[in-house]
């Protein structure tokens, strides 16, 4: 199951129950499947504080619930450039008494949306990427393009996410993948709707899709395309010579969290690296811990699916808020998703 | 005295009606005529931008496909659950019951769940390709992500919202009158078309506002078993909500769509003479 | 020898473990009204149900005109029903019900035009062609479905209880009527009723039912004055019973003596032989009370008054006749200023050709 899973945002709506009001508490909104197998039990024989985890399908319903002000959530999973919105829009708490900060890995330190970690702290790390199967996609694809070429028709998949995307056409185009230019995005929107007729589908949820074959070439999530490598070997991936994105989903508190202790001490718990590693090995997603490198299965070290190796690291851009010109990227989705083939 | 405390009994449901329906349905009514501002809020001034932007012509094709979905699931529903319908009501007997029962069985998984099955059983590598298709036709077909899937995937869960309403109406015409049209020397067929169809008409307009009105505004279907060129107007109303958070547009093409359905609804109910029916 | 429009021949209908019709045999004539009397549960309407074609027979024949039908649907057989409920079609207005019937039949419309008007105005319905029939009155349902079936001159009209569900007053109407439909048109009625008054007086001869079985078939006046068995006698009117042995049979007459040694005549009976146990059996309206024993050869009992109800135009009396044997009998309120009180010795008697002999039944 990936992370960003339709099925679970629609199955898992409900809200937290009254034991939220409980001491020792901690209400935790996360992906789904994305976090160590052993992960809460073993925080709750630490600490004693009970973990109730909701998961959300997007970011966006992220924001729409911290938004609104729906109360209870102690500790939040966001996006780089969505810690930037969320701190835009304060809705967190400042982070104090979290230690470990120092031994985390320097491309993930001190970045634009905050540098000096005041609201967030990396929790696990990947990359957007081309992913494909190397039965039916040769030569083995090395660029974006692949995305596009007719004889893969039907069976190309993009995510269901206007960031990546829209970001992935920009790049395929050797534009900026932040670009808020609109002859840029005028650009990104006509390579989308040539692609158009091309596409399986748009979703967030590939793995299964690469697995049962419906697709051959898709832009994935790494740690996504890690598990269907698990399940199928011939699901590989690639960071497109093009470019593609780095991005580190992050722990935040809200502004309004009941049990600020305990998230706090959930943050510290986290960033030990045995406890790290442990995440990394269930979900096959990296983390920003330095030192628990050593602790992951070896399997993941030097690879594109999990820790990338640093020259491939090289080609990678962060995706940044994009200020006023989101309304520009949210009406070339638009456009795209209503277009009809 | 009597007449008040009927108005008593009434009292719960008013409210309910009041504050999870008309409130909500009122703000999100009063959000359509504001605009979102760059940071994602709810801007402060009146206007009809909204709605403006909702009559761009992309929205056109959208809506018509939404419209054929509804009505090709509709038909497909009226043309399979009449005659379930017909078979429980008349010919049920005293296992009447459970063939209801089994009717509405599906119900207990959730319809998510439901549609997910056909997502297994259509795909490229499903039960259907590998039993039926690729033995015969020597390929597998892509059956997934096309108009066929969805209006598939939206017959089968709204076949019992058509069947049970035919069902009830067919159920509650008098036997004796069958035994009059064939006493009258109506053939089988001839009491079918002169006498249960036109008396199970009220059920029929029911199981048709029951299976068009949801399945028009349905997203979930067609976001499992469609694909990028099956896209609903349920679809880009969620998305607008979901992905693009402007709020205020999805509110407007939401309202749009219900204004929409109602004229629809009521051109419907006047043509098909059906207030009489029904009342 | 007239002509049989419907025979019911050994016809046996069973549903589940319940027998509803039970070896039936019945003739009826063209041309005559004919019922189907008897409590509900008796038969009679399942074999209505079983000559129109809703019910198919377990065994035995049906046969109308003369030819075999149990084995035709409705459709196919040239009888109407006219039905309890009326069925009258709730889509359809007054006229397009009226020529269900001749539409199925691919008569023209243009003569269906008149045939229409000509059956409702039989009924004396003329006026109400483009009525909706849920706006009518019970009283009109009734005509249309009258109409509806007539309209299409069948061999026979079948009526289940067509008049139940009307008021006593429009019933009496109604009755007069229907005889007078028949005697115009010529059409076999076949009535199905569980109201004797309404047999009695519409019928040229009646069946009467119990139990799946017809236990008498006749015309009206003979089962009321002649009923051939207890049940008949019973359920038609009321009747006294009287348990007697038969004693002699002569010329006509038979001599039949009371338990307590009693001798009494009554006309002889096929059923009552010398010796044979019987039951003698008198309606109240022919027994009349005197206070002197009479000598002018009508039978004579001593009894006692249990009860007097007093009742207008005549007063009911219970007396007893011997230890637990009562009888009533009613008296006309002519001239008598004071009738007999309670505990008052009477005689008790009526004319020997007044008493019936039914054969006593087995208990």
């Amino acid at each position: 199951m990936s992370r960003r899973s339709f099925l679970g945002c629609l199955a898992t709506g409900a809200l937290l129950s009254s034991c939220s009001l409980a001491p020792k508490t901690l209400n935790f909104y996360n992906w789904a499947n994305y976090i160590g197998e052993t992960t809460i039990p073993d925080f709750q024989k630490a600490t004693g504080i009970r973990v109730n985890q909701d998961t959300f399908s997007s970011q966006d319903v992220l924001f729409a619930k911290l938004k609104i002000g729906l109360e209870g959530y102690d500790l939040v999973v966001a996006t780089d450039y969505m810690v930037r919105r969320l701190i835009k829009h304060q809705l967190l708490a400042p982070m104090q008494g979290v230690s470990g900060l120092e031994g985390l890995l320097p491309r993930f330190q001190h970045k634009p949306w905050d540098p000096e970690h005041r609201f967030s702290v990396p929790y696990l790390w990947g990359t957007t990427g081309v992913a494909f199967n190397t039965t039916h996609a040769r030569p083995v694809p090395d660029s974006l393009s692949v995305l596009w070429e007719p004889r893969y028709k039907n069976r190309i998949g993009m995510l269901n996410e206007k960031r990546d995307t829209i970001g992935a056409a920009l790049l395929k185009l050797g534009l900026d993948g932040n670009s808020v230019r609109p002859e840029d995005l005028e650009r990104a929107q006509r390579a989308l709707l040539e692609q158009k007729p091309l596409v399986r589908k748009y979703s967030t949820d590939m793995i299964d899709d690469l697995v049962r074959q419906e697709l051959h070439v898709a832009l994935g999530y790494s740690g996504d395309v890690g598990q269907a490598h698990e399940s199928l070997p011939e699901v590989g991936y690639v960071i497109p010579r093009e470019g593609g994105y780095i991005w580190a989903d992050n722990l935040c508190i809200p502004h309004d969290a009941p049990h600020y202790e305990a998230a706090i001490a959930f943050v510290n718990f986290v960033l030990k690296p045995e406890v790290a590693a442990a995440i990394t090995n269930t979900v096959g997603y990296p983390n920003a811990v330095t030192r628990a490198r050593e602790l992951v299965d070896p399997r993941l070290l030097d690879n594109p699916l999990g820790y990338a190796p640093e020259q491939m690291l090289e080609q990678t851009i962060f995706q940044e808020d994009l200020g006023q010109g989101e309304r520009l990227w949210d009406r070339v989705w638009e456009k795209v998703k209503l277009h009809s083939v | 005295m009597k007449q008040r405390t009927a108005w008593l009994l009434v009292l719960p449901m008013v409210g309910w009606l009041v504050f999870f329906y008309l409130l909500p349905l009122g703000a999100v009514a009063l959000q359509s005529f504001h605009l979102v501002t760059p940071d994602y809020e709810i801007g402060k001034e009146l206007t009809l931008e909204n709605y403006r932007r909702a009559m761009n012509p992309d929205y056109y094709p959208v809506l018509l496909r939404s419209a054929s979905y509804a009505a090709a699931t509709t038909l497909a529903c009226l043309v399979l659950g009449y005659p379930l319908a017909y078979f429980i009501a008349l010919h049920g007997g005293r296992h009447k019951s459970l063939f209801l029962l089994l009717l509405m069985l599906p119900f207990w998984t959730s319809y998510l769940v439901r549609t997910y099955c056909w997502m297994t059983l259509l795909q490229t590598e499903g039960l259907i390709n590998t039993v039926l298709f690729e033995p015969w036709l020597g390929r597998p077909l892509d059956m997934l992500a096309t108009d066929g899937s969805v209006i598939l995937g939206l017959t089968y869960g709204f076949l019992p919202f058509a069947t049970l309403p035919i069902s009830v109406a067919l159920e509650r015409i008098d036997r004796s009158l069958l035994e009059a049209s064939a006493d009258l020397g109506g053939s089988p067929l001839s009491t079918f078309l002169k006498v249960v169809l036109p008396l199970s008409r009220p059920g029929v307009i029911a199981a048709t506002l029951l299976t068009f009105v949801p399945a028009m505004g349905d997203f979930v279907t067609p976001e499992l078993l469609g694909g990028p060129s099956t896209i609903t107007i349920g679809q880009a109303i969620q998305e607008q909500y979901l992905q693009l958070f402007d709020w205020p547009f999805g509110a407007a093409l939401a309202l749009l769509l219900m204004v929409l359905m109602l004229i629809g609804i009521a051109l419907y109910l006047r043509l098909s003479g059906s207030e009489r029916v029904l009342a | 020898m007239e002509e049989l429009v419907v025979e019911l021949v050994g016809v046996t209908k069973r549903f589940d473990r319940v027998t509803a019709v039970d070896n039936v045999t019945l003739q009826i004539r063209r041309g005559e009204f004919f019922s189907l009397l008897g409590p509900s549960g008796c038969g009679k309407t399942t074999s209505l149900r079983l000559v129109a074609g809703f019910e198919e027979p377990d065994q035995g024949e049906i046969r109308l005109d003369g030819k075999p039908v149990q084995s035709l649907p409705p459709y196919r057989r040239r009888v109407n029903t006219v039905f309890q409920s009326y069925a009258l079609f709730p889509h359809l207005n007054v006229y397009d019900n009226v020529a269900f019937g001749l539409r199925r039949s691919s008569v023209p419309e243009a003569e269906i035009q008149t045939r229409v008007s000509q059956a409702l105005e039989l009924v004396r319905l003329p006026d109400l062609l483009a009525r909706r029939t849920t706006e009518l009155s019970g009283g009109q349902q009734q005509r249309v479905a009258l109409a509806r079936a007539l309209v299409n001159q069948p061999q026979v009209l079948l009526l289940d209880e067509p008049m139940s569900a009307l008021d006593p007053k429009l019933r009496r109407d109604m009755r007069t009527e229907l005889k007078r439909l028949q005697k115009d048109l010529g059409i076999t009625f076949v009535l199905v009723t569980h109201d004797q008054e309404e047999a009695l007086s519409t019928s040229d001869r009646v069946a009467v039912m119990n139990a799946g079985k017809v236990e008498q078939v006749d015309a009206p006046r003979a089962i009321y004055e002649r009923p051939a068995t207890r049940f008949v006698a019973d359920f038609i009117g009321t009747a006294n019973f009287l348990p007697a042995t038969v004693r002699a049979v002569n010329n006509g007459r038979s001599t039949v003596v009371l338990a307590d040694g009693v001798s009494l005549v009554a006309p002889s009976a096929e059923k009552a032989p010398v010796g044979a146990r019987v039951e003698l059996s008198v309606r109240p309206e022919r027994l009349w009370l005197t206070r002197e024993p009479g000598s002018n050869g009508s039978n004579c009992l001593p009894a006692r008054v249990v009860e007097c109800t007093y009742m207008g135009p005549v007063t009911r009396y219970t007396v007893e006749v011997a230890e637990g044997v009562r009888l009533t009998t009613e008296q006309q309120n002519q001239d008598v200023v004071d009738g007999y009180q309670a505990g008052e010795s009477v005689f008790l008697q009526w004319r020997p050709t007044s008493g019936t002999l039914l054969p006593a039944e087995a208990r």
